[in-house]
């Protein structure tokens, strides 16, 4: 066998045809639900207004997506405000019509309290559980359960404060959604800064989380007005 | 069409970091240079910690200068910065009958090169050197005038 069919013969095995590349190119990872990534900017003057703050940076719809702005702005020990994913449609105002309804799950986490990493280990779940659906998935009625309007997360003197809001406050539906809250932090040995190995699994840790026994998880409405919704539930 | 479940596993995700895309209008290089900007700016406009709030900054205040004469007549000068250099805060008059320094009160008060003229009152030193003999006799105030006295008003 010649050098040149040698060659040739090698080219056609190992190089996709433009078929294929055009098909991986346009295989995406749909999301069940389109997201918009916000950002509060930190408070330079007393007078600024939050609003005037608050941009709406990006829209995704796709796993792809979402790393692509991931990626690329910075990591969240670095926040010095807010990072918001709200659920297309839905601003990250409870004045919102979407949110008025609703309520918050809150739950404070600091890397002095529980080590480093935690912050970042503990964000990283979070996003892809409601970015991925696995915490609104209900896996019994094989829907899922759209209670969630957006998370985020806001630097304060602590540490980092994490939210979900929900669009009701019907207390089972809350309450599936806290229970899957404290998990997440109860095994947040991994997280987006986590490699996976050569076989496509998670590496195994030593992870210990009678730490987190007692960190307290709130839910309490954004209808502070009507006492009748104003639900308040802790989780230990 | 068959509808796919849009439900993934961590590890799915993390599977397909390396196949992140920007996306379309996400302009990341700029944002990335908002975000630090901004944050540089709050640092700088950071309010300052309660830690300050009950303390006066300092400020330093000269000593007054005191200096006492033989007769015992000490003059105080207390120097401050913002004020004219030829305002005085004490004028003296001097009456022919008797000597005396008076404070002038008010405007002058704030005055520059503050000048204090006070006299201790010997009752409140504790010295034990013996008064002067001086400063307690009787003076008469006015002294009797026999020529005045002979002129009187019944003559006439």
């Amino acid at each position: 066998m010649s050098a040149a069919e040698t060659t040739t013969t090698t080219t056609t095995t190992t190089t996709p045809t433009v078929e294929e590349q055009l098909k991986d190119l346009t295989v995406k990872h749909p999301l069940h639900n389109s997201w918009a990534f916000w950002y509060s900017m930190p408070q330079i003057k007393s007078g600024e207004a939050w609003e005037d703050l608050l941009t709406k940076v990006s829209e995704f719809k796709t796993i792809e997506e979402f790393w692509g702005i991931q990626s690329s702005i910075p990591a969240v020990d670095s926040l010095r405000s807010d990072y918001f994913f709200f659920k297309e449609g839905i601003k990250p105002q409870w004045e919102d019509e979407h949110n008025s309804k609703g309520g918050k799950w809150t739950v404070n986490i600091s890397d002095n309290e529980f080590g480093q990493g935690t912050v970042a280990k503990f964000w990283g779940r979070l996003m892809f559980s409601i970015i991925g659906g696995s915490l609104e998935y209900n896996h019994e009625t094989k829907q899922f359960e759209d209670e969630i309007n957006g998370f985020y997360i806001s630097y304060k003197k602590f540490g980092y404060k994490a939210q979900i809001w929900t669009k009701s406050c019907d207390k089972d539906a809350v309450m599936r959604v806290g229970e899957k809250l404290k998990s997440l932090l109860q095994f947040s040995e991994f997280g987006i800064e986590e490699e996976i190995n050569a076989k496509g699994e998670l590496k195994p840790t030593k992870f210990t989380d009678a730490k987190f026994a007692n960190v307290k998880f709130s839910f309490i409405s954004h209808d502070k007005a009507n006492e009748e919704k104003n639900l308040v539930i802790s989780l230990v | 069409m068959s509808q796919t479940l849009a439900l993934y596993s961590y590890e799915e995700i993390l599977n397909l970091k390396s196949n992140a895309v920007i996306p379309v209008g996400f302009d990341h290089e700029q944002f990335n240079l908002d975000f630090h900007e901004r944050i540089e700016l709050a640092k700088k406009n950071r309010r300052r910690s309660s830690h300050h709030f009950n303390s006066r900054p300092k400020v330093h205040r000269p000593k007054p200068k005191v200096a006492t004469d033989n007769d015992g007549w000490s003059t105080v000068v207390v120097e401050t910065e913002d004020q004219p250099a030829d305002e005085t805060a004490v004028e003296e008059k001097i009456s022919e009958e008797t000597a005396t320094t008076e404070e002038t009160t008010g405007k002058n008060k704030k005055a520059k090169g503050t000048v204090i003229k006070a006299r201790p009152n010997n009752k409140n030193l504790g010295s034990s050197r013996a008064a002067d003999a001086k400063d307690i006799q009787d003076i008469k105030k006015k002294a009797f005038n026999a020529f005045a006295a002979l002129v009187s008003d019944e003559d006439e």
